[in-house]
């Protein structure tokens, strides 16, 4: 994928309510046509950020520019019906005394719809038999198509996504995801999605930023933030590593798992993703299996040392493990980082 | 968000002119030239208390067993035309208090309709129904309506699996109801029992058409023969006393606010009665109907038509009507466009200033009327001469009562209006002011409407504040009823008491019934 100019760039963006700073030194790069994840949990301040580009709140302090025009900082602040942007909101916000064609058709002028810019919205996002039917009147994955179709129709800078797809269920959220991926590469339009669900924000972004209690710990690709992880918190939010403590000395840490070369001396986190331990059934095994999950494409192993202490690992389904099988096991990836305690 | 400062400023204004007749009247009662014991040594004042007291207890008492009744009776038992029993036994609450003692008053007085019917058999004078008897069978009648309509919504929302378990646990059927039900509607049967309380402790048409001395009628009394303030203010500041006690304990058991119970709760089947209870039970509502609805609009209908074959002159009773449109058309526009600054700090802005707001405005709408129209009278006959027994002193009387009407309306609205709509709308392109008139305002302005309906209908029924405030020659439908039928000029009174009826009776019922059964 080839992206041409950056359409928006933040800097240095502060924000507190009160004594609790919800942001520190947020700053974003994002390009024409992709696709840009915020990910974190709740509280993270995923919300706020997303809120302060819009401009339903302002910042305390830092730069907003999109489309190489500021359009916040300390002398500047365009209210968001100027900013040029798309918003599809948790709660969808689709207006409840309108019905589906009015509410996609609220953003456009009568000049658009002339144009026949509504018609057009209503066929690409297949509304056009409910373009007389309430909101109320329609599933939640329709509502969700309509916010979609609302945000788009004026053709927005940049459109900004709000956790869309939590409030359906899972099956739906999947196929209404692949669907949503798809019309905004179609129609090259670029987006921030911000999300809680790691595995939305790998498949579907182009770049993710991990967001933790308001700071931006790592921006990059899908790939990067998963093999490389910068920290331990990073690695938590993007997978569900096992981590185990040990100490480095001339580049080599010992753990209950093993030796490994470390880049770092001293106290050090191992990380070690479950699907990087093989396990093989050995009756001379210094493992045991704990439990067995199988979740038909794959299955996950816990199983313990002899210290006691529980490590999980994921695999094809291929060998059939059962509690109190003796296992030996295989590391094929290490990733280390200096201890946060 | 932080309250922009016009908004706050406007709110604050508003808050002290609606404060100013509590301020007054705690200003007065502080400053009295004579000390307390004097006033209960030289007038009758612990009779008057007594007086008011003993008709609350006697009305709430009778109201909540009799709307209780009827609750149980239609939803819990199989009754034949229990829906259209229910709607005839919720009526009679459209009948002002002062209309209702008119039609009894004329009906049973001891020469009155009663002994002329049954002139035949020989009975020429009875026992008026009046004074206390009076005053109690009237206010219980148009009252009662206000328990059935809270506690049979409770009722019916009420799960069954308690009463389930308590039977699986030997319960009898009848005693569940003392054991387990009635307790369980506690809360309900306390709101709506004070607020029949509040009604008569502030009621000043009936008790004063009855001849019955309460302290509202003791304090008209007061004001008609001569304008002494010191009883006025004295017997008014025992009036609101006694008001905020009851709304501070209704408050706490307030069930219309409260969050419904999630899920469908489970009904219990209906139980079948047996022929003799069935035939009880009809009996039972043929005479709350008949002395409910039945006798006061036959008694009405009887009067209208007389005094139409008498010849009454029609046109008396224009300056009347012309006076209750003029006064309820400009009490609702205003109450509405009053209420919007408050329903929008209050609903958009969480603040504490909001907060004090909710909670005064709330705390003032269970003043007796009449302690706020004397306290009017006061300020502007002391401080302000210049809109003394002025049009504009009225209406401002009558908002500071029913203003918290327009703001329910628009409150209940306003919550339908997200933050993320007017969000939506803003990133779509619309300025500030757009977004109000495509997204708010076609969202509340139907609430708006419905709460400036109410307004509307309340002031056309307003009674003592009216007395009191109107300008000289200003007429309203209810002065007329009330005065004409103090006189005894029941053809005349009818005339009025009719076209309030006609104009009122639909849409306060259908208000009432969707805001009391929630």
């Amino acid at each position: 994928m080839v992206f041409d100019n950056l359409i928006i760039r933040a800097r240095s963006l502060e924000k507190s309510y009160g004594p609790e700073q919800v942001l520190t030194d947020f700053n974003l790069d994002v390009w024409k046509g992709s696709i840009f994840g915020i990910l974190g949990i709740s509280g993270s301040g995923k919300t706020t950020a997303l809120r302060l580009l819009a401009g339903f709140e302002n910042p305390d302090s830092g730069s907003i520019e999109m489309h190489d025009r500021i359009v916040f900082d300390q002398e500047t602040n365009i209210p968001p019906e100027d900013r040029n942007i798309g918003m599809v909101f948790q709660d969808y916000a689709l207006f409840p005394h309108l019905n589906v064609e009015k509410n996609i058709a609220f953003g456009l002028s009568t000049k658009d719809i002339k144009n026949g810019r509504l018609e057009e919205v209503l066929e690409m996002c297949n509304l056009k038999k409910y373009r007389n039917k309430f909101p109320q009147d329609i599933s939640g994955g329709q509502q969700q198509r309509v916010a979609l179709a609302r945000a788009l129709a004026p053709k927005p800078d940049v459109v900004l996504l709000d956790e869309p797809f939590t409030s359906l269920d899972a099956h739906m959220a999947r196929e209404l995801r692949d669907e949503v991926v798809h019309l905004l590469r179609e129609t090259e339009t670029t987006a921030i999605l911000v999300t809680h669900d790691q595995e939305e924000a790998l498949s579907v972004c182009d770049i993710v930023s991990v967001l933790e209690d308001g700071k931006v710990m790592q921006s990059a690709t899908p790939q990067e933030i998963y093999l490389n992880p910068v920290s331990q918190n990073v690695a938590n939010s993007v997978g569900d590593p096992n981590i185990i403590k040990g100490f480095s000395k001339n580049g080599r840490v010992e753990t209950a798992l093993g030796t490994f070369v470390s880049a770092y001396e001293g106290a050090l986190d191992v990380s070690i993703r479950p699907e990087c331990i093989e396990l093989s059934l050995d009756s001379k095994g210094a493992y045991v299996v704990k439990e067995c999950i199988f979740y038909g494409h794959d299955q996950v192993v816990s199983f313990e040392n002899s210290a006691g202490q529980i490590f999980r690992s994921r695999s094809l389904p291929s060998t059939i493990f059962e509690t109190g099988d003796k296992i030996s096991i295989e590391i094929s990836e290490v990733t280390t980082f200096p201890s946060n305690t | 968000m932080k309250t922009p400062k016009g908004l706050a400023l406007t709110n604050l204004l508003i808050l002290s002119v609606f404060l100013m007749p509590v301020f007054y009247m705690v200003w007065r009662f502080f400053t009295f030239s004579r000390s307390f014991e004097s006033f209960f040594q030289s007038w009758n004042v612990y009779g008057m208390l007594f007086n008011t007291i003993s008709m609350f207890f006697v009305v709430v008492i009778s109201s909540v067993t009799l709307g209780l009744l009827i609750s149980i009776i239609l939803i819990r038992f199989k009754v034949k035309g229990s829906k259209i029993l229910f709607t005839l036994c919720t009526l009679p609450l459209v009948i002002p208090s002062y209309i209702g003692a008119l039609t009894y008053i004329s009906a049973f007085s001891p020469k009155g309709l009663f002994v002329q019917m049954f002139s035949f058999t020989g009975l020429s004078e009875i026992n008026g129904i009046e004074g206390f008897i009076g005053s109690w069978i009237v206010l219980t009648l148009f009252t009662y309506p206000y328990v059935l309509l809270i506690c049979s919504s409770a009722l019916r929302n009420l799960d069954s699996t308690v009463e389930e378990a308590a039977r699986s646990l030997g319960v009898k059927r009848f005693r569940i109801y003392t054991s387990v039900v009635i307790p369980r509607l506690r809360k309900p049967i306390i709101y709506s029992g004070l607020l029949v309380g509040l009604y008569v402790i502030s009621d000043f048409g009936a008790v004063s058409l009855m001849r019955y001395s309460t302290i509202t009628k003791v304090i008209y009394t007061y004001y008609e023969f001569s304008l002494l303030g010191d009883p006025i203010i004295f017997y008014s500041g025992l009036l609101i006393f006694l008001a905020l006690i009851i709304s501070f304990i209704q408050r706490g058991s307030d069930v219309t606010r409260s969050a419904k119970v999630s899920g469908t709760p489970r009904i219990p089947s209906k139980v079948d009665l047996s022929p003799r209870s069935k035939l009880l039970v009809y009996l039972f509502f043929a005479l709350v109907i008949f002395f409910g609805l039945m006798l006061p609009v036959s008694v009405l209908s009887y009067w209208l038509i007389r005094g139409l074959s008498l010849g009454n002159d029609v046109r008396a009773v224009f300056g009347g009507v012309v006076g209750s449109f003029s006064a309820s058309i400009v009490t609702s526009i205003l109450a509405i466009i009053i209420s919007m600054p408050i329903v929008i700090m209050i609903s958009q802005y969480r603040s504490k200033f909001g907060d004090v707001l909710e909670k005064v405005i709330l705390a003032l709408y269970g003043l007796p009327h009449l302690a706020v129209g004397v306290s009017i009278l006061f300020i502007t006959v002391k401080i302000f001469p210049s809109i003394y027994q002025s049009f504009f002193a009225l209406v401002i009387s009558y908002l500071i009562v029913f203003l918290p009407q327009a703001i329910g309306g628009g409150q209940a609205s306003m919550e339908q209006v997200k933050g993320s709509y007017i969000d939506a709308s803003s990133s779509l392109g619309k300025s500030k002011i757009e977004t109000f008139r495509k997204v708010t305002f076609p969202l509340i302005y139907r609430g708006l409407l419905a709460g400036g309906a109410l307004v509307f209908l309340s002031t056309m029924k307003e009674l003592p504040q009216t007395l009191l405030l109107r300008p000289t020659g200003f007429n309203t439908m209810a002065v007329d009823v009330w005065s004409f039928a103090s006189e005894g000029l029941f053809t005349q009174a009818a005339f009025s008491a009719f076209i309030l009826l006609a104009i009122s009776a639909i849409p306060t019922y259908m208000l009432s019934t969707r805001n009391l059964s929630g």
